[in-house]
């Protein structure tokens, strides 16, 4: 019990109000642990014995279990074990990953030794698949896993950041720097060119997979799922695995197993850690003097700037604030959860309550996530299996949209942060043209301002199985999906929100339910004893219903009601609602057939008919076929004993992706106010979507050549995918011309290609030839994906409005090329080439016509990297462990609303008003060609083209030191295990970034659109959003 | 085992009937248009959708400065309309089309909503076909309306929005034509035939269009193309009679010119008889009251800024100004051209709508501005205040604050009044702007010696005599007492008006070479005009030997004294084939010598100063159409661009 101490102190590490809350949770679990260790110990005669390997080095950590019971121990560090036995006809039954299990009768010995041999069937492990598992040596399709120990590796707030740089195929890109956001999921690429994030859209085309949460399609943000009841996440990858998702298959399937009990005794255990977090850099903005100098450069060229009283001070005195500093905090991440598991051959349970809360850098900012969940699998009698899934949540999110970020970073640095008296200076810009901007310090004032959402989930899967005959299995799945979302917003007059306007509140509310219903039958049988067959066959429904409905008014009486009452507000401004209904009817059979366990042929076909088409248009057909021959087990390689796995394989398939809204059919109006004479205030309503009938599903169709294997008793394993998937009817969310009277329909238009490669490889570099000696494994993977749009459609091969470019990926950046900056001597080039001066921005005359002008746009680039791997080192030395993940982008483009010029978010406009990136601007005697004249207007002529950088960098995610106290040690208590650990996530700032030497903090997209490039509106870009963090974490695992 | 059978077959049936069935419940679908309700709703859009181009920066953009009329004020924005050169296109700087959008984007989403109106509309149930008539006529007048903007800014335009010639839009296609000039007006005047006959003598409502106001615009229809390469024999015949049928039924129709200039424009006397259609904002309710100056997205598109845009700099280094809502928030982008000041203008004694349209003083509002005492040495100096213009110099008192609140901060001095202030040029305790003598190019507006800079901020053309037509002082929700001067416009925009209609009447009468009828139509006008009952015969006596000796030219002075800054002047000059002439004339000044500093002084290399050329009669078609549309049967296959764009 002396780690009692040491997890109070390192939860606790402030007397706020929370961490007291705190407190108390962890005494109870302290005192949870107390009674169950009091529990007495039965004990009948005593068996010991060490476990060796084929080498004759101890093996620790061998499970050896009584049959028959839940009586079992583990090996210690010296293999050595002791359990106790009813009688001398127990079995003894000794498991390790990896190794044949074997079987022993005690008889009369009370010393059993053993070694343990090395299996080649270690493929025998059973995969997670779509409407079941298969065992691996099984598998036709391409699949990545992330197995429970490499998700406890990543400590994360939401479960789909631990795929980042883990698996092959699989890119993760942020969308927001804040907790609690939601990262882009990317397997293979994109294929949809619909918008990612449509305002006016709640639930937009996108090319995110699908989520499959014990078997149930989930809906909604995996945000609502606490990562520490997640065991494993097995990755759907090309179509014969996915097309058994049919229309929702083309993006790939994420299919999430949660914890569940296991047949032996009772495990209590326990993970918490807690974290401080700090900004990995602030960003690097001109200081009093150079802002100063800059903004007499800006005066120069004609801007009238000049410095306010307190900044013509300040100057004087050698005084000026850094606003970043005086903002950022130290922000924390603490998470605790306990979980008890156990089972009988009768039922087997798990449970668990879980703890997550993360702030940031800056004030109002925090994320929690209380949750709850739990599952019971019952056997009735011999042909009866029913079972439950729970899983509940409650997240609030605390300032998810705030961003203090243009005026921290351009106010400028000779203005007071404070009053002589040491308070918060609302009105530092007094003077200057910016006067009512008011100081970002005041978000310190939680009574002025309130943003949060609260999101109540309740997932829940529920299953019965019934043996109808031997070999003949119906199972019904029922999935029952609510949550609620409850948002509200309030800015005080005297915020940097409204810098002075009346305040504002807002408040929505979101309802959304689902079911599902699957029927299936499952027929399992050996002919022969060499020809497996398994046929499975499904019937499922599945119907989501949305509903919210929101308000918002101006100018309340007072701040302290926040939002809380909007009937108190004397401007009632805007009521909206939202309601979509949808459904899916699907069929489905797959069958799988094995040939003496070499040859083996999957085909499946699935037909869905969805509620979102237009009638008569709403039945597709999802066939897909694989095949995969297991070489190794061909008489011709047993002489090739280095060889222990081979196996290619190779599949086809077609699937679609569910990116169309409900209705979208059927067209729709938008509403325009408008008064006819001074009082008579009346809504009109104008076409915004035209009625679509034809509207379907994109197809995409997949083909994907596989090899897996393994070396040196599968020492080494790895596999190699070659895909090729060709996405056509592709639904364009497409901007129309103007002279269509609508601006954009959803059409099935072009054509989209996929193609890569992916290696995943795992193996032991070092193994310790000793006990207690170094160890060394990695899993590395390296993948690359190359999209092409290949047709749009009309003849047309350039889309500028929507940034689409036959033969360029979905993501291509077209735009001016900057080539440098016009020069003094270069007048009258410049003038003819339209109008140009010295300093400002030269681009490319791409057509040579002497002339700039539209044609002279090219693509630049795209965000698609060239190639993208990671690295998972472990090591081992006597009880201790490091872990390292690190990863890694080379190649594609990233495109920086910090650094790009935009008059609407005139962070480097170079206008000479405010404060900005530190840049190397041109004056007449700093002829530079890197950034143009400041003071030419609002915004630099192709502004646009400062913004585009080479999105190259790797990556250091965690460093993990780990010390797992011996079983000697803990023998003495009733732990089953103890680790404890330290661990440095994001530590450092990304290597090899040009983007970072730039001045940028970090080369990690932030979130979507604040683009002025064309078409770059809803495309994930690196803004100047909260600073990413750099966390220092202490964590410990006890199981009991 | 029996009941698990039966369980699996109700799972198998429940499930299957009703899922597929789609019932939104969330948004309306086209076919609302079949209501009355419907139908109504689908206008109040189509007007709505005027909000985006009158009183806004895009519209104004593109129709009040680039003329003879207005320059570019010193906060000019991108794209520089006012300058004709390389940029005009604006593709470059925001690879859309800049303020050439305002009139594309907006008027084919009202189109398509008329296009529906008139096509499902035809089929509303539960109102008399008279009522029906009267609705759809309306829709007929919008989208003829939204043709006329932009056959007068782009030539002739598509017609064809996917479904055919002024069909409602069921197949949206990328592909898309222009239609001859030719075919666009006979659109144009058909719509406004119809609807000149079926909508009722007088509005249905306040607010809506009636038959005056189709017959204006179907007035200016037939003039418009009269001028044109497409024109009609018979079209300025038209243009008169349609005209006239207005002015001689001017009771019928209830409209009739005001007795005094004034107060056409005056706040609080909006809906006045004069006006013959107007763009709404004004809402005492407040449901609607988009006039936040800092709003964002759609709402700021969509604000009636025409408050903001002709104000000059009255808050950078003038002595003892603050902005207030009394003289609006500066946004200095139209500057007055001299030729406007000078010689348009040139009486401005008898002619009193100089001083009915320009702010020439402004009233000290705040003693703590640049406002030192006097000192002893500008006593001896002889310095002077003043409590207004024009009233009683008061001696200097050494010591005492030069201004008080209510005394003259700024005064722009007309032509006439040159030689009476200027010897006090330097002694008053206020601000004096002279228009011919000054050098600096800080003078209000320049001589033929000065010039004009353009390309981003420049010191120039920072003070000027600011349109006040637009003023609005309205309260806004939590903003200070007095007003918040940062709140927009909530007025109404006035489209047409009756005086108008005279002078499209005069040009018609003088193309139809019926001089002394021409001139005695713009006497009505300019009769109304003169500054006193005295002052008539000066206005009147010489317009018919003007009107002999200058032509269209004389129309247009007097269209430009009567109608500056109302959103008409590109298209008057584009009309008349005078763009080129009178822009190179009275807009752009010789090329300025190099880059003008803060402090006056000039540096840097001479500028070229790019005037209109004939091509620029027409506007770029915006990029934005250029590159989301083909055009299968133009050249190159894409959809035709303007020629020299």
């Amino acid at each position: 019990m002396k780690h009692k101490p040491l997890l109070i102190k390192k939860a606790s590490p402030r007397r706020t109000e929370t961490s007291l809350r705190r407190r108390s949770f962890c005494m109870s679990i302290v005192l949870f642990l107390g009674i169950i260790l009091s529990t007495p110990a039965l004990a009948q005669s005593l068996v010991k014995g060490t476990v060796t390997d084929e080498a004759g080095n101890a093996m620790p950590g061998v499970n050896i279990v009584v049959k028959g019971t839940s009586n079992g121990t583990t090996t210690d560090a010296n293999g050595l074990y002791n359990i106790s036995v009813a009688d001398n006809n127990a079995v003894l039954v000794f498991s390790f990953i990896g190794y044949g299990s074997q079987e022993l009768t005690v008889g009369e010995r009370t010393t059993i030794d053993l070694t343990m041999q090395p299996s080649a069937e270690q493929l025998n492990e059973v995969v997670v698949v779509g409407y079941g598992t298969q065992k691996k040596s099984d598998i036709t399709g391409a699949m990545g896993q992330l197995s429970e120990q490499a998700i406890r590796e990543v400590p994360v707030s939401n479960i789909t950041q631990s795929l980042q740089g883990r698996v092959a195929g699989i890119d993760i890109q942020n969308t927001s720097s804040r907790p609690g956001g939601a990262p882009v999921i990317r397997i293979r690429g994109s294929r949809s060119l619909g918008n990612t994030t449509d305002p006016n859209n709640p639930n937009p085309p996108n090319n995110d997979p699908l989520i499959v949460v014990d078997g149930i399609p989930f809906n909604g943000t995996i945000n609502d799922l606490n990562p520490n009841d997640i065991v494993s996440m097995d990755i759907l990858k090309d179509a014969s695995a996915t097309a058994i998702y049919g229309s929702r298959g083309s993006n790939g399937v994420i299919l999430i197993t949660t914890r569940q009990g296991k047949k032996g005794k009772p495990v209590l255990s326990y993970d918490g850690y807690y974290g401080v977090a700090s900004v990995v850099g602030k960003y690097d903005l001109y200081n009093g003097e150079e802002f100063d100098a800059f903004r007499k450069e800006a005066v120069k060229a004609g801007a009238s700037y000049a410095p306010t009283a307190d900044e013509a001070a300040n100057l004087t005195a050698g005084n000026q604030t850094d606003w970043q500093k005086e903002m950022y905090k130290k922000g924390y991440i603490t998470s605790h959860s306990i979980a008890a598991a156990g089972g009988t051959d009768e039922t087997k349970y798990s449970i668990s309550a879980g703890y997550l809360k993360q702030t940031t850098v800056m004030p109002g900012q925090d994320y929690a996530r209380y949750s709850l969940s739990g599952r019971v699998d019952q056997n009735i009698g011999e042909r009866v299996k029913i079972g439950l899934s729970t899983q509940n949540s409650l997240n609030i999110n605390d300032g998810e949209n705030a961003n203090p970020m243009f005026q921290l970073l351009t106010l400028s640095p000779l203005y007071n942060a404070y009053n002589a008296d040491g308070s918060v200076y609302n009105l530092p810009a007094t003077g200057s043209i910016d006067a009512t901007t008011r100081n970002p310090l005041l978000l310190r004032n939680g009574d002025s301002w309130r943003q949060q959402r609260r999101r109540l989930r309740t997932f829940n899967a529920l299953y019965g199985e019934v043996k109808i005959v031997d070999g003949l299995k119906y199972r019904i799945n029922v999935g029952l999906d609510f949550s609620t979302d409850n948002y509200g917003a309030y800015y005080g007059s005297e915020t940097p929100f409204q810098n002075g306007a009346a305040n504002t509140a807002t408040v929505t509310n979101q309802f959304a339910s689902s079911y599902t219903v699957e029927n299936l039958l499952v027929y399992e049988k050996t002919f022969a004893e060499k020809h497996r067959l398994n046929v499975t066959a499904l019937f499922s429904g599945q119907q989501v219903e949305t509903y919210g409905s929101g308000m918002s008014a101006q100018d309340l009486p007072s701040d302290y009601t926040l939002y809380y009452n909007l009937g108190l507000a004397n401007t009632p401004t805007g009521l909206s609602g939202n309601y979509a209904k949808s459904g899916l009817i699907s069929y489905m059979a797959r069958a799988n057939y094995s040939y003496e366990d070499k040859y083996i042929a999957t085909l499946t076909i699935r037909r869905d008919g969805s509620s979102r088409l237009a009638p008569g248009h709403q039945y597709f057909n999802y066939p897909a076929a694989a095949v995969a021959w297991n070489i190794h087990k061909e008489n011709f390689m047993s002489n090739v004993a280095v060889v222990s796995n081979l196996k290619l394989r190779f599949g086809a398939g077609r699937t679609s992706n569910q990116a169309i809204n409900p209705y979208s059919s059927l067209g729709a109006l938008g509403k325009m106010p408008y008064n006819f004479g001074p009082s008579a205030g009346s809504f009109g309503y104008a076409v915004t979507s035209m009625p679509n009938p034809d509207l379907k599903w994109e197809f995409t169709t997949t083909y994907n050549l596989g090899l897996d294997f393994g070396l040196w008793t599968n020492r080494l394993t790895g596999s190699a995918e070659f895909y090729k998937s060709l996405t056509t009817d592709v639904l364009q969310n497409r901007a129309l011309p103007p002279t269509s009277g609508v601006a954009s329909v959803q059409q099935n238009i072009g054509k989209v290609q996929n193609k890569g490669i992916e290696l995943t490889l795992s193996g032991v570099i070092l193994e310790s030839k000793t006990q207690g000696g170094l160890s060394w494994s990695a899993d590395v993977n390296w993948f690359l994906n190359r999209s092409e749009i290949t047709e749009l459609g009309s003849g047309v091969t350039i889309d500028a409005t929507n940034g689409w470019y036959v033969g360029q990926p979905i993501d291509a950046i077209f735009d001016y090329r900057k080539i440098g900056i016009w020069q003094t001597g270069e007048e009258t080039a410049a003038t003819t080439m339209g109008g140009f001066k010295p300093g400002n921005i030269k681009v490319e005359d791409h057509d040579g016509n002497g002339k700039i002008d539209a044609n002279d746009r090219q693509i630049l680039g795209s965000l698609q990297p060239k190639w993208q791997g990671g690295i998972t080192n472990r090591f081992g030395f006597k009880n201790f462990t490091l872990d390292v993940v690190m990863f890694a982008k080379v190649g594609g483009m990233l495109v920086s609303t910090l650094y790009q010029a935009n008059s609407n978010s005139p962070f480097n406009t170079l206008e000479g008003r405010r404060n900005g990136p530190k840049v190397d601007y041109w004056t007449p005697d700093n002829p530079t060609n890197a950034y143009p004249r400041p003071g030419q207007a609002q915004q630099p002529v192709f502004g646009s083209t400062l913004g585009y950088f080479d999105a190259t960098y790797l990556k250091i995610r965690t460093m993990t030191l780990g010390y797992n106290f011996p079983q000697t040690w803990l023998e003495k208590t009733r732990i089953g295990s103890l680790r404890v650990y330290a661990q440095a996530s994001n530590p450092f700032k990304a290597f090899f970034s040009p983007y970072v030497k730039e001045g940028g903090v970090d080369p990690e997209t932030t979130g979507f659109g604040g683009s002025n490039a064309p078409g770059w509106n809803n495309r994930v870009t690196v803004q100047p959003n909260t600073p990413p963090t750099k966390q220092f974490i202490v964590g410990v695992n006890i199981k009991y | 085992m029996k009941h698990i059978y039966i369980f699996i077959l109700i799972i198998t049936i429940t499930s299957c009937s009703d899922i597929l069935k789609e019932e939104p419940r969330n948004a309306l679908t086209p076919n609302y248009y079949q209501t009355v309700v419907g139908l109504n709703a689908g206008l109040t859009s189509v007007y709505s959708s005027f909000k985006y181009y009158y009183g806004t920066e895009g519209g104004m953009n593109l129709s009040v400065y680039g003329t003879d009329e207005f320059t570019h004020g010193q906060q000019v924005t991108n794209p520089p309309l006012n300058i004709y050169g390389s940029t005009l296109n604006a593709a470059m700087n925001d690879g859309k089309g800049g303020d050439l959008q305002t009139p594309w984007n907006r008027a084919y989403s009202a189109i398509n909503t008329c296009n529906g109106i008139i096509e499902i509309g035809s089929n509303v149930q539960g109102i008399t076909d008279d009522q029906k008539k009267a609705l759809l006529a309306e829709a007929k007048y919008l989208r003829a309306h939204w043709y006329f903007i932009l056959v007068s800014t782009f030539g002739g335009v598509t017609l064809d929005l996917g479904s055919g010639p002024l069909k409602f839009n069921t197949t949206p296609t990328n592909v898309a034509h222009r239609e001859p000039l030719a075919d666009c007006w006979a659109a144009i005047i058909k719509d406004l035939e119809e609807a000149s006959n079926e909508l009722p003598d007088r509005p249905s409502a306040q607010g809506r269009v009636w038959k005056a106001s189709a017959l204006h615009l179907l007035a200016k229809a037939y003039l418009t193309r009269g001028w044109s390469t497409a024109a009609q024999a018979s079209d300025f015949q038209s243009a008169f009679d349609t005209a006239n049928k207005l002015i001689t039924n001017k009771a019928t129709y209830g409209v009739s010119l005001l007795p005094d200039y004034k107060s056409v424009h005056q706040e609080g006397n909006e809906y006045n008889a004069e006006v013959v259609f107007q763009v709404d904002w004004i809402d005492n309710n407040q449901t609607f009251n988009n006039n936040n100056g800092f709003a964002g997205g759609e709402d700021a598109l969509r604000q009636n800024r025409s408050n903001y845009f002709f104000r000059m700099l009255y808050v950078t280094n003038m002595p003892g100004m603050i902005r207030d809502a009394a003289n609006g928030r500066p946004f200095v982008r139209y500057k007055p051209t001299d030729w406007l000041m000078n010689t348009a203008f040139g009486d401005k004694v008898n002619d009193s709508r100089y001083d009915k349209s320009f702010q020439t003083v402004w009233k000290c509002n705040s003693t703590t501005t640049l406002n030192p005492a006097w000192t002893a040495a500008d006593v001896t100096a002889g310095a002077v205040t003043q409590k207004n213009n024009g009233g009683t110099l008061i001696p200097a008192v050494a010591g005492q604050a030069k201004l008080a609140i209510g005394d003259t901060a700024i005064f722009m001095v007309p032509n006439h009044l040159v030689s009476k202030f200027m010897p006090w040029k330097d002694k008053k305790s206020y601000v004096l702007f002279f228009p011919e003598t000054a050098t600096s190019p800080k003078a209000y507006f320049g001589s033929a010696n000065t010039f004009t800079a353009y390309g981003g901020y420049n010191v120039q053309n920072q003070y000027f005599p600011s349109l006040k037509k637009y003023d609005a002082t309205q309260f806004r929700a939590g903003s200070p007492a007095g007003g918040d001067p940062n709140t927009t416009s909530v007025r109404p925009f006035i489209v047409h008006r009756f005086a108008e209609t005279y002078l499209i009447a005069a040009e018609a009468l003088l193309k139809l070479n019926r001089t002394g009828d021409a001139a005695d139509m713009i006497n009505v006008v300019r009769t109304r005009a003169a500054a006193n009952a005295g002052a008539v015969s000066t206005m009147t006596a010489n317009t018919l030997t003007d009107l002999t000796t200058n032509g269209i030219d004389y129309i247009l002075d007097e269209r430009t004294r009567e109608l500056a800054g109302e959103q008409m002047r590109w298209f008057d000059l584009v009309r008349t084939g005078k763009l080129v002439e009178r822009v190179k004339n009275y807009n752009n000044r010789p090329a300025a010598p190099g880059t003008i500093n803060a402090d006056g002084t000039i540096t840097g290399t001479a500028q070229v100063l790019p005037n209109p050329a004939d091509f620029n009669i027409l506007r770029p078609i915006p990029q934005i159409q250029l590159d989301g549309a083909v055009d299968p049967t133009s050249p190159g296959g894409t959809y035709p661009q303007n020629p020299n764009y």
